[in-house]
Protein backbone atom coordinates (compact mmCIF):
# COMPACT_ATOMS: atom_id res chain seq x y z
CA UNK A 1 0.00 0.00 0.00
CA UNK A 2 2.62 2.52 1.12
CA UNK A 3 5.05 1.42 -1.60
CA UNK A 4 2.27 1.77 -4.20
CA UNK A 5 1.58 5.34 -3.09
CA UNK A 6 5.31 6.00 -3.26
CA UNK A 7 5.46 4.62 -6.81
CA UNK A 8 2.53 6.80 -7.87
CA UNK A 9 4.09 9.93 -6.36
CA UNK A 10 7.41 9.11 -8.04
CA UNK A 11 5.67 8.69 -11.41
CA UNK A 12 3.88 12.02 -10.96
CA UNK A 13 7.18 13.70 -10.10
CA UNK A 14 8.81 12.17 -13.19
CA UNK A 15 6.00 13.56 -15.35
CA UNK A 16 6.45 17.01 -13.86
CA UNK A 17 10.19 16.75 -14.49
CA UNK A 18 9.65 15.85 -18.13
CA UNK A 19 7.33 18.80 -18.80
CA UNK A 20 9.72 21.16 -17.01
CA UNK A 21 12.55 19.95 -19.24
CA UNK A 22 10.41 20.60 -22.31
CA UNK A 23 9.47 24.01 -20.90
CA UNK A 24 13.12 25.03 -21.11
CA UNK A 25 13.88 23.14 -24.33
CA UNK A 26 13.87 24.39 -27.95
CA UNK A 27 10.63 25.66 -29.52
CA UNK A 28 9.61 24.64 -33.02
CA UNK A 29 7.06 27.32 -33.92
CA UNK A 30 7.82 28.95 -37.28
CA UNK A 31 7.36 32.70 -36.96
CA UNK A 32 5.72 33.12 -40.37
CA UNK A 33 5.99 35.49 -42.24
CA UNK A 34 9.34 36.51 -40.71
CA UNK A 35 10.50 32.91 -40.96
CA UNK A 36 9.78 30.73 -43.96
CA UNK A 37 10.16 27.18 -45.15
CA UNK A 38 13.44 26.29 -46.80
CA UNK A 39 11.59 24.72 -49.72
CA UNK A 40 12.95 21.76 -51.67
CA UNK A 41 14.36 22.24 -55.22
CA UNK A 42 11.41 20.32 -56.67
CA UNK A 43 8.83 22.33 -54.72
CA UNK A 44 5.67 23.06 -56.72
CA UNK A 45 4.51 26.66 -56.37
CA UNK A 46 2.95 28.59 -59.23
CA UNK A 47 4.04 27.70 -62.80
CA UNK A 48 6.24 30.35 -64.42
CA UNK A 49 7.97 30.76 -67.81
CA UNK A 50 11.73 30.28 -68.04
CA UNK A 51 13.64 32.87 -70.11
CA UNK A 52 16.13 32.05 -72.84
CA UNK A 53 19.47 33.03 -71.24
CA UNK A 54 20.75 34.53 -74.54
CA UNK A 55 17.80 36.66 -75.62
CA UNK A 56 15.92 37.10 -72.35
CA UNK A 57 12.60 36.23 -74.01
CA UNK A 58 10.55 33.17 -73.08
CA UNK A 59 11.84 29.76 -74.14
CA UNK A 60 8.21 28.81 -74.85
CA UNK A 61 7.47 27.91 -78.49
CA UNK A 62 3.70 28.16 -78.10
CA UNK A 63 3.25 24.48 -78.93
CA UNK A 64 0.33 24.28 -76.48
CA UNK A 65 1.19 20.92 -74.86
CA UNK A 66 1.07 22.48 -71.38
CA UNK A 67 -2.37 23.99 -72.01
CA UNK A 68 -3.66 20.63 -73.28
CA UNK A 69 -2.19 18.79 -70.29
CA UNK A 70 -3.66 21.21 -67.78
CA UNK A 71 -6.49 19.33 -66.00
CA UNK A 72 -8.25 22.54 -64.91
CA UNK A 73 -7.72 24.59 -68.08
CA UNK A 74 -5.80 27.31 -66.26
CA UNK A 75 -3.31 28.05 -69.08
CA UNK A 76 -4.19 30.17 -72.09
CA UNK A 77 -1.69 30.69 -74.95
CA UNK A 78 -1.84 33.32 -77.71
CA UNK A 79 0.41 33.00 -80.73
CA UNK A 80 0.72 34.26 -84.30
CA UNK A 81 2.46 32.81 -87.36
CA UNK A 82 5.36 35.03 -88.44
CA UNK A 83 6.62 35.70 -91.98
CA UNK A 84 9.06 32.78 -91.68
CA UNK A 85 5.98 30.55 -91.10
CA UNK A 86 7.08 29.92 -87.49
CA UNK A 87 4.73 30.20 -84.51
CA UNK A 88 5.56 33.16 -82.26
CA UNK A 89 4.40 33.51 -78.63
CA UNK A 90 2.42 36.73 -78.09
CA UNK A 91 0.55 35.99 -74.90
CA UNK A 92 0.62 33.44 -72.07
CA UNK A 93 -1.60 33.53 -69.00
CA UNK A 94 -2.01 31.31 -65.95
CA UNK A 95 -5.23 31.70 -63.96
CA UNK A 96 -4.10 31.01 -60.39
CA UNK A 97 -7.73 30.95 -59.26
CA UNK A 98 -7.99 27.70 -61.25
CA UNK A 99 -4.46 26.31 -61.00
CA UNK A 100 -4.10 23.36 -58.64
CA UNK A 101 -0.27 23.46 -58.75
CA UNK A 102 -0.08 19.84 -59.97
CA UNK A 103 3.00 20.52 -62.08
CA UNK A 104 1.78 18.59 -65.15
CA UNK A 105 2.49 21.64 -67.40
CA UNK A 106 6.14 21.84 -66.41
CA UNK A 107 6.50 18.05 -66.49
CA UNK A 108 5.12 17.80 -70.03
CA UNK A 109 6.99 20.75 -71.53
CA UNK A 110 9.34 19.34 -74.24
CA UNK A 111 11.46 22.53 -74.31
CA UNK A 112 11.82 23.03 -70.55
CA UNK A 113 10.20 26.41 -71.00
CA UNK A 114 8.20 26.11 -67.76
CA UNK A 115 9.12 25.55 -64.13
CA UNK A 116 7.20 25.47 -60.85
CA UNK A 117 8.36 28.51 -58.87
CA UNK A 118 8.73 28.64 -55.09
CA UNK A 119 5.93 31.22 -54.86
CA UNK A 120 3.24 29.90 -52.56
CA UNK A 121 1.60 33.13 -51.38
CA UNK A 122 -0.97 33.07 -54.18
CA UNK A 123 -3.88 35.00 -52.69
CA UNK A 124 -5.39 38.14 -54.24
CA UNK A 125 -8.22 40.57 -53.69
CA UNK A 126 -9.89 40.10 -57.09
CA UNK A 127 -10.16 37.29 -59.63
CA UNK A 128 -8.49 39.51 -62.24
CA UNK A 129 -5.51 39.94 -59.94
CA UNK A 130 -4.98 36.18 -59.97
CA UNK A 131 -4.55 35.93 -63.75
CA UNK A 132 -0.80 36.17 -64.36
CA UNK A 133 0.22 37.41 -67.82
CA UNK A 134 3.32 36.79 -69.96
CA UNK A 135 5.54 39.63 -68.60
CA UNK A 136 4.65 38.77 -64.98
CA UNK A 137 5.35 35.06 -65.47
CA UNK A 138 8.63 35.85 -67.21
CA UNK A 139 9.68 38.29 -64.46
CA UNK A 140 9.26 35.64 -61.75
CA UNK A 141 10.70 32.95 -64.04
CA UNK A 142 13.90 34.93 -64.62
CA UNK A 143 14.95 33.99 -61.04
CA UNK A 144 15.11 30.33 -62.07
CA UNK A 145 17.45 28.52 -64.43
CA UNK A 146 16.01 25.03 -64.90
CA UNK A 147 12.72 23.15 -65.02
CA UNK A 148 12.42 21.72 -61.51
CA UNK A 149 9.88 19.06 -62.51
CA UNK A 150 12.13 17.29 -65.02
CA UNK A 151 15.74 16.07 -65.08
CA UNK A 152 16.84 17.91 -61.92
CA UNK A 153 20.63 17.54 -61.54
CA UNK A 154 21.88 15.73 -58.43
CA UNK A 155 24.06 18.75 -57.51
CA UNK A 156 20.90 20.78 -56.82
CA UNK A 157 19.81 18.31 -54.15
CA UNK A 158 23.31 18.18 -52.68
CA UNK A 159 23.33 21.97 -52.43
CA UNK A 160 19.86 21.97 -50.85
CA UNK A 161 20.88 19.58 -48.08
CA UNK A 162 24.16 21.44 -47.58
CA UNK A 163 22.05 24.55 -46.92
CA UNK A 164 20.23 22.78 -44.08
CA UNK A 165 17.67 20.63 -45.85
CA UNK A 166 14.08 20.76 -44.68
CA UNK A 167 14.14 23.61 -42.14
CA UNK A 168 13.03 27.13 -41.38
CA UNK A 169 14.77 30.14 -42.82
CA UNK A 170 15.38 32.98 -40.39
CA UNK A 171 15.85 36.56 -41.57
CA UNK A 172 19.12 38.39 -40.84
CA UNK A 173 19.81 42.12 -40.78
CA UNK A 174 20.68 42.27 -44.50
CA UNK A 175 17.38 40.55 -45.41
CA UNK A 176 18.95 37.22 -46.21
CA UNK A 177 17.36 34.05 -44.86
CA UNK A 178 19.35 31.66 -42.68
CA UNK A 179 18.36 28.07 -41.81
CA UNK A 180 17.30 27.74 -38.18
CA UNK A 181 15.94 24.41 -36.95
CA UNK A 182 16.83 21.27 -38.88
CA UNK A 183 13.68 19.13 -38.97
CA UNK A 184 14.95 16.03 -40.74
CA UNK A 185 16.81 13.55 -38.56
CA UNK A 186 20.47 13.44 -39.48
CA UNK A 187 20.69 16.88 -41.04
CA UNK A 188 22.85 19.05 -38.85
CA UNK A 189 22.44 22.65 -37.76
CA UNK A 190 23.89 24.84 -40.52
CA UNK A 191 24.50 28.57 -40.29
CA UNK A 192 25.61 29.18 -43.87
CA UNK A 193 23.59 31.96 -45.46
CA UNK A 194 21.12 31.19 -48.21
CA UNK A 195 19.93 33.91 -50.53
CA UNK A 196 16.25 34.80 -50.37
CA UNK A 197 14.16 33.13 -52.99
CA UNK B 1 -16.24 58.02 9.90
CA UNK B 2 -15.49 59.64 6.51
CA UNK B 3 -11.84 58.72 6.89
CA UNK B 4 -12.78 55.11 7.48
CA UNK B 5 -14.99 55.12 4.39
CA UNK B 6 -12.18 56.68 2.34
CA UNK B 7 -9.72 53.98 3.38
CA UNK B 8 -12.28 51.25 2.71
CA UNK B 9 -12.75 52.53 -0.84
CA UNK B 10 -8.97 52.69 -1.36
CA UNK B 11 -8.56 49.12 -0.11
CA UNK B 12 -11.42 47.91 -2.31
CA UNK B 13 -9.86 49.52 -5.38
CA UNK B 14 -6.47 48.00 -4.56
CA UNK B 15 -8.02 44.54 -4.24
CA UNK B 16 -9.88 45.05 -7.51
CA UNK B 17 -6.64 46.10 -9.21
CA UNK B 18 -4.80 43.08 -7.77
CA UNK B 19 -7.59 40.75 -8.92
CA UNK B 20 -7.70 42.21 -12.45
CA UNK B 21 -3.92 42.12 -12.73
CA UNK B 22 -3.86 38.49 -11.62
CA UNK B 23 -6.49 37.49 -14.16
CA UNK B 24 -4.67 39.22 -17.01
CA UNK B 25 -1.21 38.09 -15.93
CA UNK B 26 -2.11 34.47 -15.11
CA UNK B 27 -4.03 33.94 -18.37
CA UNK B 28 -1.00 35.23 -20.25
CA UNK B 29 1.31 33.06 -18.13
CA UNK B 30 -0.93 30.04 -18.62
CA UNK B 31 -0.81 30.41 -22.40
CA UNK B 32 2.95 30.89 -22.31
CA UNK B 33 3.53 27.88 -20.04
CA UNK B 34 1.17 25.76 -22.15
CA UNK B 35 3.00 26.77 -25.30
CA UNK B 36 6.46 26.23 -23.90
CA UNK B 37 5.61 22.78 -22.54
CA UNK B 38 4.21 21.81 -25.96
CA UNK B 39 7.32 23.09 -27.87
CA UNK B 40 5.34 26.17 -28.96
CA UNK B 41 5.91 29.86 -28.27
CA UNK B 42 2.46 30.93 -27.06
CA UNK B 43 1.22 34.43 -27.88
CA UNK B 44 3.93 36.57 -29.52
CA UNK B 45 2.19 39.11 -31.77
CA UNK B 46 0.08 41.42 -29.61
CA UNK B 47 2.65 43.36 -27.62
CA UNK B 48 5.87 42.11 -29.18
CA UNK B 49 8.04 40.22 -28.51
CA UNK B 50 6.24 38.10 -25.89
CA UNK B 51 2.57 38.97 -26.37
CA UNK B 52 2.31 41.02 -23.17
CA UNK B 53 -0.85 42.80 -24.39
CA UNK B 54 -2.63 39.63 -25.57
CA UNK B 55 -4.89 39.25 -22.54
CA UNK B 56 -5.74 42.97 -22.51
CA UNK B 57 -6.84 42.67 -26.14
CA UNK B 58 -8.85 39.55 -25.21
CA UNK B 59 -10.50 41.40 -22.32
CA UNK B 60 -11.49 44.31 -24.56
CA UNK B 61 -12.91 41.84 -27.08
CA UNK B 62 -14.93 40.01 -24.41
CA UNK B 63 -16.33 43.23 -22.97
CA UNK B 64 -17.49 44.46 -26.37
CA UNK B 65 -19.21 41.23 -27.40
CA UNK B 66 -22.96 40.80 -27.75
CA UNK B 67 -24.71 39.84 -24.50
CA UNK B 68 -26.56 36.57 -25.17
CA UNK B 69 -29.07 35.06 -22.72
CA UNK B 70 -30.70 31.80 -23.89
CA UNK B 71 -34.50 32.10 -24.24
CA UNK B 72 -35.09 29.00 -22.12
CA UNK B 73 -32.73 30.15 -19.36
CA UNK B 74 -33.82 31.24 -15.90
CA UNK B 75 -33.00 34.91 -16.54
CA UNK B 76 -32.55 36.20 -13.00
CA UNK B 77 -30.34 33.34 -11.83
CA UNK B 78 -28.44 33.36 -15.11
CA UNK B 79 -27.56 37.05 -14.66
CA UNK B 80 -26.83 36.65 -10.95
CA UNK B 81 -24.45 33.64 -11.22
CA UNK B 82 -21.34 35.51 -12.50
CA UNK B 83 -21.76 38.08 -9.72
CA UNK B 84 -22.08 35.36 -7.08
CA UNK B 85 -18.90 33.90 -8.58
CA UNK B 86 -16.88 37.12 -8.38
CA UNK B 87 -17.95 38.35 -4.92
CA UNK B 88 -16.38 35.46 -2.90
CA UNK B 89 -13.16 36.00 -4.88
CA UNK B 90 -13.10 39.64 -3.78
CA UNK B 91 -13.95 38.72 -0.17
CA UNK B 92 -11.14 36.13 -0.03
CA UNK B 93 -8.57 38.92 -0.44
CA UNK B 94 -9.64 40.45 2.90
CA UNK B 95 -7.63 38.04 5.07
CA UNK B 96 -4.53 37.74 2.88
CA UNK B 97 -1.52 39.33 4.63
CA UNK B 98 0.56 40.92 1.87
CA UNK B 99 3.10 42.17 4.38
CA UNK B 100 3.38 43.17 8.04
CA UNK B 101 0.29 45.38 8.74
CA UNK B 102 -0.49 45.14 5.00
CA UNK B 103 -3.83 43.38 5.30
CA UNK B 104 -7.38 44.60 4.72
CA UNK B 105 -8.64 43.21 8.01
CA UNK B 106 -6.78 40.79 10.29
CA UNK B 107 -9.79 38.75 11.43
CA UNK B 108 -9.43 36.60 14.56
CA UNK B 109 -10.94 33.68 12.61
CA UNK B 110 -9.31 34.57 9.28
CA UNK B 111 -8.60 31.02 8.13
CA UNK B 112 -12.14 29.88 8.90
CA UNK B 113 -13.49 32.94 7.05
CA UNK B 114 -11.32 32.16 4.03
CA UNK B 115 -12.41 28.54 3.62
CA UNK B 116 -16.05 29.29 4.43
CA UNK B 117 -16.20 31.95 1.72
CA UNK B 118 -14.25 29.92 -0.86
CA UNK B 119 -16.97 27.25 -0.67
CA UNK B 120 -19.43 29.78 -2.14
CA UNK B 121 -17.79 29.39 -5.55
CA UNK B 122 -19.62 26.08 -5.86
CA UNK B 123 -22.94 27.85 -5.25
CA UNK B 124 -22.25 30.16 -8.20
CA UNK B 125 -21.37 27.16 -10.37
CA UNK B 126 -24.58 25.36 -9.43
CA UNK B 127 -26.58 28.54 -10.16
CA UNK B 128 -24.91 28.92 -13.56
CA UNK B 129 -25.39 25.24 -14.40
CA UNK B 130 -29.04 25.20 -13.35
CA UNK B 131 -30.05 28.55 -14.89
CA UNK B 132 -28.58 27.86 -18.32
CA UNK B 133 -31.10 25.04 -18.86
CA UNK B 134 -28.55 23.02 -20.77
CA UNK B 135 -27.72 19.38 -20.07
CA UNK B 136 -23.96 19.95 -20.19
CA UNK B 137 -24.19 22.88 -17.79
CA UNK B 138 -26.31 20.86 -15.40
CA UNK B 139 -23.97 17.85 -15.46
CA UNK B 140 -21.09 20.23 -14.76
CA UNK B 141 -22.97 21.70 -11.80
CA UNK B 142 -23.81 18.27 -10.39
CA UNK B 143 -20.17 17.26 -10.67
CA UNK B 144 -19.17 20.44 -8.85
CA UNK B 145 -21.28 19.36 -5.85
CA UNK B 146 -20.00 15.78 -5.77
CA UNK B 147 -16.46 17.17 -6.07
CA UNK B 148 -17.04 19.62 -3.22
CA UNK B 149 -17.91 16.83 -0.80
CA UNK B 150 -14.75 14.90 -1.71
CA UNK B 151 -12.11 17.61 -1.38
CA UNK B 152 -13.48 20.05 1.21
CA UNK B 153 -12.85 17.75 4.22
CA UNK B 154 -9.16 16.92 3.59
CA UNK B 155 -8.52 20.56 2.63
CA UNK B 156 -9.84 21.93 5.91
CA UNK B 157 -8.36 19.17 8.09
CA UNK B 158 -4.90 19.78 6.60
CA UNK B 159 -5.33 23.47 7.45
CA UNK B 160 -6.49 22.66 11.00
CA UNK B 161 -3.07 21.09 11.66
CA UNK B 162 -1.41 24.39 10.78
CA UNK B 163 -3.87 26.27 12.98
CA UNK B 164 -2.99 23.96 15.89
CA UNK B 165 0.74 24.60 15.37
CA UNK B 166 0.27 28.37 15.19
CA UNK B 167 -2.28 28.42 18.00
CA UNK B 168 -4.36 30.98 16.14
CA UNK B 169 -6.71 31.36 13.20
CA UNK B 170 -5.50 34.87 12.44
CA UNK B 171 -3.54 34.79 9.18
CA UNK B 172 -1.07 37.41 10.40
CA UNK B 173 -0.29 35.40 13.55
CA UNK B 174 0.19 32.27 11.44
CA UNK B 175 2.78 34.09 9.31
CA UNK B 176 4.66 35.57 12.28
CA UNK B 177 4.77 32.17 14.00
CA UNK B 178 6.70 30.85 10.96
CA UNK B 179 9.60 33.21 11.63
CA UNK B 180 12.12 30.38 12.25
CA UNK B 181 10.70 27.57 10.09
CA UNK B 182 8.02 27.69 7.40
CA UNK B 183 5.35 25.10 8.18
CA UNK B 184 6.27 23.34 4.92
CA UNK B 185 9.09 21.59 6.82
CA UNK B 186 6.92 20.67 9.81
CA UNK B 187 3.91 19.70 7.66
CA UNK B 188 5.14 18.12 4.40
CA UNK B 189 2.21 15.71 4.29
CA UNK B 190 -0.23 18.48 5.17
CA UNK B 191 1.19 20.66 2.40
CA UNK B 192 0.82 17.86 -0.16
CA UNK B 193 -2.80 17.21 0.84
CA UNK B 194 -3.50 20.94 0.85
CA UNK B 195 -2.09 21.43 -2.65
CA UNK B 196 -4.05 18.51 -4.13
CA UNK B 197 -7.29 19.53 -2.43
CA UNK B 198 -6.73 23.19 -3.37
CA UNK B 199 -6.42 22.20 -7.03
CA UNK B 200 -9.78 20.43 -6.70
CA UNK B 201 -11.22 23.50 -4.96
CA UNK B 202 -10.00 25.69 -7.83
CA UNK B 203 -11.50 23.27 -10.37
CA UNK B 204 -8.16 23.05 -12.12
CA UNK B 205 -6.82 20.17 -14.20
CA UNK B 206 -6.51 17.31 -13.20
CA UNK B 207 -9.75 17.95 -11.26
CA UNK B 208 -11.62 20.17 -13.75
CA UNK B 209 -14.48 17.68 -14.03
CA UNK B 210 -17.12 20.39 -14.08
CA UNK B 211 -15.86 21.98 -17.28
CA UNK B 212 -14.26 18.88 -18.84
CA UNK B 213 -14.22 20.20 -22.40
CA UNK B 214 -13.83 16.78 -24.01
CA UNK B 215 -17.10 15.52 -22.49
CA UNK B 216 -19.16 18.53 -21.38
CA UNK B 217 -18.40 21.18 -24.06
CA UNK B 218 -17.50 23.78 -21.40
CA UNK B 219 -19.44 22.47 -18.40
CA UNK B 220 -21.26 25.05 -16.30
CA UNK B 221 -20.30 28.02 -18.49
CA UNK B 222 -21.36 26.43 -21.81
CA UNK B 223 -24.13 29.00 -22.38
CA UNK B 224 -22.14 32.00 -21.19
CA UNK B 225 -20.36 34.39 -23.53
CA UNK B 226 -18.90 37.87 -23.59
CA UNK B 227 -18.80 39.82 -20.36
CA UNK B 228 -20.52 37.23 -18.15
CA UNK B 229 -18.11 34.57 -19.32
CA UNK B 230 -15.24 36.99 -18.64
CA UNK B 231 -16.51 37.28 -15.05
CA UNK B 232 -16.20 33.51 -14.60
CA UNK B 233 -12.68 33.63 -15.95
CA UNK B 234 -11.74 36.63 -13.82
CA UNK B 235 -12.98 34.71 -10.77
CA UNK B 236 -11.21 31.48 -11.79
CA UNK B 237 -7.81 33.08 -12.22
CA UNK B 238 -8.35 35.39 -9.25
CA UNK B 239 -9.08 32.28 -7.19
CA UNK B 240 -5.84 30.66 -8.35
CA UNK B 241 -3.87 33.69 -7.18
CA UNK B 242 -5.68 34.03 -3.87
CA UNK B 243 -5.43 30.29 -3.12
CA UNK B 244 -1.72 30.42 -3.93
CA UNK B 245 -1.46 33.38 -1.55
CA UNK B 246 -3.20 31.31 1.13
CA UNK B 247 -0.82 28.37 0.54
CA UNK B 248 2.08 30.81 0.95
CA UNK B 249 0.54 32.22 4.13
CA UNK B 250 -0.13 28.82 5.70
CA UNK B 251 2.91 26.80 4.64
CA UNK B 252 5.65 28.92 3.03
CA UNK B 253 6.21 31.62 5.63
CA UNK B 254 4.10 34.36 4.06
CA UNK B 255 5.94 37.65 3.48
CA UNK B 256 9.03 36.57 5.42
CA UNK B 257 12.37 36.21 3.67
CA UNK B 258 15.87 37.73 3.63
CA UNK B 259 17.10 40.83 1.75
CA UNK B 260 13.98 41.72 -0.28
CA UNK B 261 11.04 43.76 1.06
CA UNK B 262 8.14 41.69 2.50
CA UNK B 263 5.66 42.51 -0.29
CA UNK B 264 8.14 41.38 -2.97
CA UNK B 265 8.78 38.12 -1.14
CA UNK B 266 5.06 37.53 -0.83
CA UNK B 267 4.41 38.12 -4.53
CA UNK B 268 7.37 35.97 -5.62
CA UNK B 269 6.17 33.04 -3.51
CA UNK B 270 2.54 33.49 -4.61
CA UNK B 271 3.34 33.47 -8.31
CA UNK B 272 5.68 30.50 -7.86
CA UNK B 273 2.83 28.49 -6.33
CA UNK B 274 0.49 29.72 -9.09
CA UNK B 275 3.08 28.62 -11.65
CA UNK B 276 3.10 25.14 -10.10
CA UNK B 277 -0.69 25.01 -10.57
CA UNK B 278 -0.29 25.91 -14.26
CA UNK B 279 2.60 23.46 -14.63
CA UNK B 280 0.44 20.64 -13.19
CA UNK B 281 -2.38 21.54 -15.56
CA UNK B 282 -0.23 21.04 -18.65
CA UNK B 283 1.35 17.83 -17.32
CA UNK B 284 -1.46 15.59 -16.11
CA UNK B 285 -4.65 14.28 -17.74
CA UNK B 286 -8.06 14.74 -16.13
CA UNK B 287 -9.22 12.16 -13.53
CA UNK B 288 -12.60 10.43 -13.69
CA UNK B 289 -15.28 11.49 -11.19
CA UNK B 290 -15.01 8.16 -9.35
CA UNK B 291 -11.22 8.46 -9.22
CA UNK B 292 -11.57 11.89 -7.63
CA UNK B 293 -13.92 10.47 -4.98
CA UNK B 294 -11.52 7.57 -4.30
CA UNK B 295 -8.59 9.99 -4.05
CA UNK B 296 -10.49 12.29 -1.71
CA UNK B 297 -12.05 9.72 0.63
CA UNK B 298 -9.55 6.85 0.61
CA UNK B 299 -6.22 8.67 0.45
CA UNK B 300 -6.42 12.41 1.19
CA UNK B 301 -8.84 12.20 4.14
CA UNK B 302 -6.90 9.45 6.03
CA UNK B 303 -3.61 11.21 5.24
CA UNK B 304 -4.90 14.53 6.59
CA UNK B 305 -6.33 12.82 9.68
CA UNK B 306 -3.01 11.06 10.39
CA UNK B 307 -1.27 14.39 9.90
CA UNK B 308 -3.69 16.09 12.28
CA UNK B 309 -3.25 13.36 14.94
CA UNK B 310 0.55 13.51 14.85
CA UNK B 311 0.50 17.31 14.91
CA UNK B 312 -1.79 17.28 17.97
CA UNK B 313 0.46 14.81 19.79
CA UNK B 314 3.52 16.90 18.88
CA UNK B 315 1.93 20.09 20.18
CA UNK B 316 0.78 18.42 23.43
CA UNK B 317 4.18 16.78 24.13
CA UNK B 318 6.56 19.57 23.08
Amino acid sequence: MISRIGKVLLALAQGMGLTFKKLLGPKYTMQYPEERWHVAPTFRGMPVLLPNPETGTAKCTACGICARNCPVDAIAIESETGEDRKKKLTGYSVDMARCIVCGLCAESCPFNGLTMANEYELAGYTREQLVYTLPELLAIGSQYTFNNQKDVPQSVFTAYFAEGGFCYLQPTADEKFVPRVPLLPGSSRVTKEVSQR
Amino acid sequence: MWQQLFWSVIKFLLILAFLSFNALFLVWLERKVAGFIQYRLGPTRTGKPHGYLQTIADAIKLLSKEDIIPTQADRKVFILAPLVMIIPTLLLHIVIPFGPQLIVKDLQNGVLFFFAISGFTTLAIVMAGWAANNKYSLIGAIRAISQLISYELPLIISVVAVVILAGSMSTETIVTSQASWPYLFLQPLGFLVFMIAALAELNRVPFDLLEAESELVAGYNTEYSGMRWAFFFLAEYGNIAVMSAMAVTLFLGGWQGPFLPPLVWFLIKTYLVAFVALWIRWTFPRVRPDQLSVLGWKYLLPASLVNLAFTSIYVVLV
